[in-house]
């Protein structure tokens, strides 16, 4: 291997050699490929030289180059077309929308038509408006029509060869300016930047910072004609915000297979999708529409569509430039969607140094209900030295106070006050590698806190507390279609039994502590229940049963979870639970406490409620519910009238992956662990389950 | 009337007459685990102490709340 890289006209120059030889029946068509001039761009180089007879010169009709293609595919060959400029493609769209593809499937039986139409793109090199164009977006949606486009990530070979594979049509864009860059190889973009390769081959290419591997602030989703400027905006982003912005990089822009690179976008939440098109109909709006069904939830924004300017792309070269989508806008446009040039900060304080240089310290995601935070408390002074990990500053969650630590080492530069609320990834300060001086800047204002709900005539403003218990709600009736099943539970015996067990253990034993460990050992026999969507057909199950529990306190709803509550005895949930509800009447939960619950149970013990149809906690899938204990008159043995206590267990379930039977049986195990209770014994100072 | 018995009643929203020692989740359904929690909350207010989950989750009734109180040096 060379140690320098091959240019990707190189490389596709050699992918077309090796697919001739290798392709017995393969032709390629196109103006001017011949040697010794070898095309426009000489990417045919050599190629008519060795393959006189599949290596054809055409006069200037792309309608009719197109139309011959077309018809030797359909002939059982394998063919080529080179599109010397893909302004050009429209005089032989009608060969392609009408006749390729439409072959495939309009003679009653499938008919595989290996055409691929190679299409040079793209601005930035002076060409002027009937050279420069990329027209992607003219052939999205085309049934049996798929699109390519040439990388820097990709081999051109396996793209290539995919493509003639396919059974159908193709159309391979490629940018021009990449033919004189480097492909990228062995992992490596550049000392900054590495890359891998998902998916099925060629699949897609991410690139990420270096040690940034599993960090992503955004995602930038560039075809390969923009990767360079998608990876030059996220070294422009990393060295001023020390954001980490990933590149993801499709080998086949159509059909939108987004599977590969789901988690890594649903983890990034921040999307933006580039293309040098115009906007209006694009490639670029057809992944976001994809990206919105498939991700809506995980999404902290819209998607944003970056596109060039809607022009005729100038000739001149400084005209041109403002036309065309470059790095700096790709830069801009994500620092204006993401809020990243500290808007906030600049509005409420005016630092004494510009913290351009050390670590940002930015609002982490602390949960899922909330997209801003309260800054409480400085817990470090401004200016002063602080160690990692060290215990910074203080947010308020809907539910809780949570101290941030320090990322890194560094001088405190404050840049918010306190009462500021922020957004999650705004910044609240940076650690700078210098001592600042900070008595000359202005003290950061304190902004007004919204901490409390306010009345005026005739209004009611919901406080934090409300509108973290709105979001939730609000989000699981959106995003959970759910079913709901009650079954009855006579609870003599085991109230009788708790009872008993709450003389000899001196412990607050109740229905609650029962209900968690039933719920917890049914895990094993229904791990569906315990799961979560990680997309419209997969189920990420859980290892262990992390129960959450509903605390209602003054106003204010938690869940906090019982963790691997099935390895926890009946004594150790009762301490648990009531720890959960002390902190609750403190509010002095942690958010880590909140976090992390795969099934919940809502516990209604207040008399006379009959049963609660509880919300399902996006993104479980289940929430069981409890209501309180009621007297019903049930004939005895002999059958006379007798009171007998019963409860009512309901259970709201996600319908898409959990259907009524098995609600129904999952509900039976747990009022059988109710009815059967000679296991609570059991379970008293061990982590006994409740019967299986 | 002591406070404890004062602060129960109003817990449980009922009349002082119906607070007994024996008086605890197991003899009224009013007495949910959450209004336990309260109880003890404001019993750690108004007599300045700190009760912790476990001694929370011990005392199932009024008198042994007033054990508790006794304990710590606060007779109720």
């Amino acid at each position: 291997m060379s140690q320098v890289a091959p240019r990707v006209a190189e490389n596709l120059n050699r992918a077309l050699h090796t697919l001739f030889a290798r392709e017995e029946n393969l032709y390629l068509l196109g103006e001017d490929l011949l040697d010794p001039y070898g095309g426009a761009f000489k990417i045919t180089k050599g190629l008519s030289s060795r393959y006189p007879d599949r290596v054809l010169a055409t006069p200037l009709s792309e309608g009719g180059i197109l139309g011959v293609g077309g018809g030797l595919a359909l002939c059982g060959n394998k063919v080529i077309v080179e599109v010397m400029f893909g302004d050009f493609i429209a005089l032989g769209f009608d060969q392609i929308l009408n006749f390729a593809s439409k072959s495939v499937t309009m003679y009653g039986t499938e008919v595989p038509v290996p055409l691929v139409v190679r299409c040079p793109v793209g601005g930035n090199r002076g060409y002027g408006p009937t050279h420069s164009q990329s027209p992607q977006k003219h052939f999205v949606g085309i049934p049996n029509l798929a699109l390519y486009e040439l990388s820097p990530f990709h081999d051109a070979e396996a793209v290539l060869d995919l493509a003639l594979r396919a059974g159908t049509p193709g159309i391979f864009f490629e940018d021009k300016v990449l033919y004189t860059q480097r492909m990228f190889r062995d992992g490596r973009v550049d000392d900054e930047f590495g890359y891998r390769l998902l998916g099925s081959a060629p699949g897609w290419a991410h690139a990420f910072p270096d040690g940034a591997e599993e960090t992503v602030d955004a995602v930038v989703i560039a075809p390969g004609g923009l990767a360079h400027r998608a990876l030059a905006a996220a070294r422009a982003l990393r060295a001023a915000d020390g954001r980490s912005v990933h590149v993801f990089t499709p080998a086949r822009l159509y059909p939108v297979d987004v599977e590969p690179v789901l988690p890594l976008l649903a983890a990034a939440g921040r999307i933006a999708v580039v293309e040098e098109g115009t906007a209006g109909g694009t490639w670029g709006s057809e992944v976001a529409r994809v990206l919105y069904e498939r991700m809506w939830s995980s999404l902290r924004g819209p998607v944003l569509q970056l596109s060039s300017a809607d022009s005729i792309i100038p000739t001149a070269g400084h005209l041109e430039r403002r036309v065309l989508l470059g790095a700096s806008d790709i830069e801009a446009g994500l620092r204006e969607a993401a809020a990243w040039t500290g808007q906030v900060s600049r509005s409420v304080a005016t630092p004494a140094v510009e913290p351009t240089t050390g670590v940002p310290l930015t609002v982490p995601k602390l949960n899922n209900n909330d997209t801003a935070y309260l800054v409480v408390e400085w817990l470090v002074e401004d200016g002063a030295w602080v160690e990692p990990d060290t215990e910074i500053v203080s947010l308020e969650t809907s539910k809780a106070i949570e101290d941030i630590p320090s990322p890194a080492a560094g001088y405190l530069r404050r840049v918010v006050a306190e009462g500021v609320e922020l957004g999650v990834g705004e910044v609240l300060g940076h650690l700078l590698a210098e001592e600042v001086t900070v008595d000359q800047a202005p003290a950061p204002a304190v902004v007004s806190t919204n901490g409390h709900h306010e009345v005026h005539a005739g209004t009611y403003q919901l406080d934090r507390a409300q509108l973290g218990t709105a979001a939730v709600v609000t989000r699981s009736h959106r995003e959970v279609p759910t079913g709901f099943t009650v079954v009855r539970a006579e609870v003599d015996g085991v109230l009788d039994t708790l009872a008993r067990l709450s003389d000899e253990t001196g412990a607050l034993l109740g229905l609650a502590e029962v209900v968690v460990k039933a719920v917890a050992a049914a895990h094993q026999d229904f791990p569906l229940f315990f799961g979560s969507l990680t997309d419209d057909r997969t189920v990420a199950l859980a290892d262990a049963p992390h129960v959450g529990v509903t605390v209602d306190a003054d106003g204010a709803l938690y869940v906090p979870v019982v963790r691997r509550a099935h390895e926890q005895s009946l004594v150790d949930v009762a301490d648990t639970l009531m720890d959960f509800r002390m902190k609750a009447l403190n509010k002095e939960f942690a958010a880590r406490e909140l976090a992390g619950g795969n099934i919940a149970v809502s516990l209604n013990p207040d008399p006379g409620v009959v049963l609660v149809h509880p919300i399902v906690l996006w993104p479980q899938l289940c929430m069981v519910s409890v209501g309180a204990v009621g007297e019903e008159l049930r004939p005895d043995a002999t059958g006379a009238p007798a009171v007998r206590r019963v409860v009512h267990i309901g259970l709201a379930y996600d319908h898409r992956v959990v259907n009524g039977r098995d609600a129904v049986l999952f509900l039976g195990r747990l009022r059988d662990s109710l009815e059967d209770h000679a296991w609570l014994d059991r379970s008293l100072g061990e982590p006994v389950t409740a019967p299986t | 009337m002591s406070s404890l018995e004062k602060i129960v009643a109003e817990v449980l929203e009922t009349s002082r007459d119906e607070i007994a020692d024996e008086t605890g989740p197991a003899t009224t359904g009013a007495w949910t685990s959450l209004r336990h929690v309260r109880i003890i909350a404001a019993l750690g207010r108004e007599f300045d102490l700190r009760i912790t989950p476990r001694e929370a989750r011990s005392c199932r009734s009024v008198g042994d709340l007033r054990k508790l109180l006794a304990e710590k040096g606060r007779l109720a």
